[in-house]
């Protein structure tokens, strides 16, 4: 798979538009809402199929926390990003156990997005490949998780 | 206790004449004797002061073998009594003298003794004494006393009964007279005088007989009396066992419940004692009582340590030597106040906190003082002070990244593309255009963002000294809603004002109050995005001036209202989460109060309560 599909949830819409211009720009398949209920409504659907979710998590009407489990819960194929403009360590933690594959900070470092995307590329294809590390390598290696 | 004792005592009793009267009607009889022996028993023994017994219990010992001894006496005292009142009657006067003394002389004083006796009452005896008084009086009338030395040398006497001669003038009566005389006189020759002996023992005989008879007489009055006396003795004895009776019965039933209850309430007294000194010494708080001099008259442990002293030095000292005021009885304003300085002996001093009290006690008036060293607690209060100044500005910073890195994140992917655009511009042949401009938008946008956050942060975190005057809040809303009418008719939004008309004025800033109804019309029209009916009224109390500012918009949930005035909650998408902080601080700043009642779907109000300019020191309090 080289080109995944990626669902953009943010409440901030001017963030949100220039994630979605760079990422078209990198030639991903990219859809982008600012609510999430939004987005839980366009996967429940199944008009689209999404490879990567990457959500905020400080929104309106349901917190990111409770999407990312939602979603783990429904759909485990797909992987989750998380980006935050505050994620300390407390954050990252709670998004990595409610099962997102990487917790990045605003303002994104878009190597480090591009990265995780490229791992969950890569994870798609050769299941096995991160299986060995654990949870806590995880956190402190870059604060992602495949 | 032996009531036999008792009964024994009373029914005890002696004739007049000297025999024991014994009553065996099944009465156990014992001797005075036996009875002293018996009281000496009710004393305390050494098996009562070894078991250390209550000191009422022993004084009742006491009590009881005293008033056994006292029974004695009054039952002794009786028996003389009763002998002494028959003697008076007369009976026992003569059964004294008539063994030892000649006929006549018993003669002479029956006669006396039962004169004497004339005043017994029952009339038989007394008609019957009165004849044998009249009897015996005829013979003493004519006792003659006869005496003469004999050879020897001895004087005989010899007692005669004479006859008295009535006076008469015949012949006969006085040969009668003659030989009287011759009576009375001394006889010449022995035969004569021997004749006369002879004579006058005739008489003396006719005298015998008339003692027998009065013997009779005195005797059935001896047995008359003592039978009453015998009554009387009775009738004494039930008295006195009555009264000894009611003696015990009130012994036992007021006494005895009354020394037990004594007994309790001394012990519980004691107990009460000990139980309020246990408190007072073991209180960790210093306590101090003194008199009406100021000098200290009680001090409990702490107080005595937290003064530096001993609980022997501080009693008689004046308390104002430790204490900053002049007297426990004088209020002093700073006595609850930060400045309270306690003075220890050796000079330092310590924050205190004393809460002052007076009581009357059995007449004395005492001033009382509760002493606490708060040094610990304002170390405790400025350490709090401190953390939660941190905590505060910790959430504060915390919040204000974010609010911060979320635009710089929308900055940051915008200036990457944008020098990607302009890269392709560099290489390729597309002329910049219309895409740069739509990727600089946003960054200036972004930026204006971030400049609002930090000057409603800044706006917040160091709001200006308010500019304090007398100010009418009907102005300041008139004022400013002129300007804002244009936009809430665009916004659909309607406008009802209800003032008070005799409003009084607020000491207030101008700009910060208008500030705070900005905020919270800008928060209602907000609530209100299609239009909807904003009313802002005001009002007066007693001492308050109230404005209320009111919608008809979404309404805020419970769990949102009790968020409403924390900094950077906010509802709104695009808010800073720092307006009705603000509002907050300055409604506090200016001394009053923000409420807020809201009803889904329905609307939300908001009242604001101000003191009212009338109390100057207000002016004070806020400078």
């Amino acid at each position: 798979m080289t080109s995944p599909t990626i669902l953009l949830v943010d409440d901030d819409v001017e963030f949100l538009g220039a994630l979605e211009k760079m990422l078209r720009k990198r030639g991903y398949k990219v859809t982008a809402t600012a609510w999430p209920t939004d987005a839980v409504q366009k996967i429940g659907e199944g008009k689209e199929h999404f490879d990567i979710v990457i959500s905020d998590i400080r929104m309106p009407a349901i917190s990111g926390f409770t999407f990312i489990r939602a979603l783990r819960e429904s759909n485990p194929d797909i992987a989750v990003i998380v980006l935050s403009a505050f994620a300390n360590s407390a954050v990252r933690e709670s998004a990595l156990n409610d099962g997102a594959i990487a917790c990045l900070e605003k303002p994104v470092d878009m190597r480090l997005l591009f990265e995780a995307i490229t791992r969950v590329t890569r994870k798609v294809d050769k299941p096995r490949a991160y299986g060995g590390k654990t949870k806590l390598n995880l956190i402190e290696g870059g604060c992602d998780r495949i | 206790m032996n009531f036999n004792v008792f009964f024994t005592l009373i029914l005890f009793n002696k004739r007049v004449d000297g025999s024991i009267l014994r009553y065996n009607s099944g009465f156990v009889t014992v001797s005075p004797l036996t009875v002293t022996v018996k009281a000496s028993s009710f004393l305390p023994d050494k098996r009562d002061w070894r078991a250390r017994r209550s000191t009422s219990r022993m004084t009742a010992r006491y009590i009881l073998a005293l008033s056994f001894i006292a029974l004695l006496s009054i039952a002794d005292y009786l028996l003389i009594e009763t002998r002494r009142a028959a003697n008076e009657a007369g009976v026992p006067v003569m059964l004294a003298i008539g063994r030892e003394t000649t006929l006549l002389e018993r003669i002479a004083g029956l006669t006396q003794s039962l004169v004497l006796a004339d005043d017994i009452s029952r009339p038989e005896i007394r008609e019957r004494m009165s004849a044998a008084i009249a009897e015996a009086e005829t013979v003493r009338a004519n006792l003659v006393t006869l005496s003469r030395t004999d050879d020897r040398g001895k004087v005989a006497k010899v007692f005669g009964l004479g006859v008295r001669i009535p006076p008469v003038d015949d012949i006969r009566i006085k040969e009668y007279l003659k030989a009287t005389r011759e009576f009375t006189t001394l006889p010449r020759s022995q035969t004569a005088f021997e004749s006369n002996i002879t004579a006058a023992f005739r008489n003396a005989a006719v005298c015998e007989r008339l003692t027998n008879k009065l013997d009779r007489v005195a005797s059935d009055y001896r047995t008359a009396r003592t039978r009453d006396v015998t009554q009387l003795q009775l009738l004494l004895g039930w008295a006195l066992v009555t009264m000894i009776a009611v003696l015990i019965g009130t012994s036992l039933l007021v006494f005895r419940p009354m020394t037990r209850r004594i007994q309790q309430e001394v012990a519980a007294l004691e107990a009460s004692e000990a139980y309020s000194r246990a408190i007072i010494e073991t209180a960790k708080d210093g306590i101090i009582a003194t008199d009406t001099d100021g000098h200290i008259d009680l001090i409990n442990p702490s107080a005595a340590r937290m003064f530096g002293l001993t609980i022997e030095r501080a009693l008689g000292q004046a308390a104002n030597e430790m204490l900053p005021w002049p007297s426990l009885a004088v209020p002093c304003e700073d006595a609850a106040g930060a400045g309270a300085q306690g003075r220890r002996t050796d000079g330092s001093t310590f924050p205190l906190d004393l809460t002052r009290a007076q009581a009357r006690v059995a007449g004395k008036l005492l001033y009382i003082g509760i002493v606490r060293d708060i040094t610990e607690r304002r170390r405790l209060e400025e350490e709090k002070l401190r953390a939660e100044r941190l905590a505060t500005v910790g959430a504060m910073s915390a919040a204000l990244v974010h609010e911060i890195r979320n635009p710089l994140g929308s900055i940051k992917l915008n200036l990457q593309l944008l020098s990607e655009e302009v890269e392709e511009c560099r290489t390729g042949s597309t002329p910049p255009g219309e895409a740069l401009e739509q990727l600089l938008r946003p960054i200036s946008s972004e930026l204006d963002r971030i400049r609002a956050v930090t000057d409603n942060y800044l706006q917040f975190a160091r709001l200006p000294h308010a500019q304090c005057d007398e100010v009418s809040l009907n102005d300041i809303l008139l004022k400013g809603l002129a300007f804002m009418k244009p936009l809430l008719e665009q916004l659909k939004v309607r406008l009802t004002l209800s003032l008070d008309a005799a409003l009084p004025k607020v000491f207030g800033d101008v700009e910060q109050l208008w500030q705070v109804f900005l905020n919270l019309i800008r928060n209602a029209v907000d609530a209100m995005p299609g239009g909807g009916d904003l009313s802002i009224g005001t009002s007066h109390t007693r001492n308050e001036v109230e404005v209320s500012v009111t919608d008809s918009g979404t309404g805020i949930s419970d769990e949102k209202q009790a968020l409403l005035f924390k900094p950077f909650f906010t509802t709104k998408n695009s808010g800073t989460g720092l307006g009705l902080a603000l509002v907050r601080q300055i409604v506090q700043e200016h001394a009053g109060r923000i409420s807020c009642r809201s009803t889904l779907g329905r609307g939300t109000s908001f009242f604001i309560a101000l003191p009212q300019a009338v109390n100057h020191s207000f002016s004070h309090a806020l400078a």
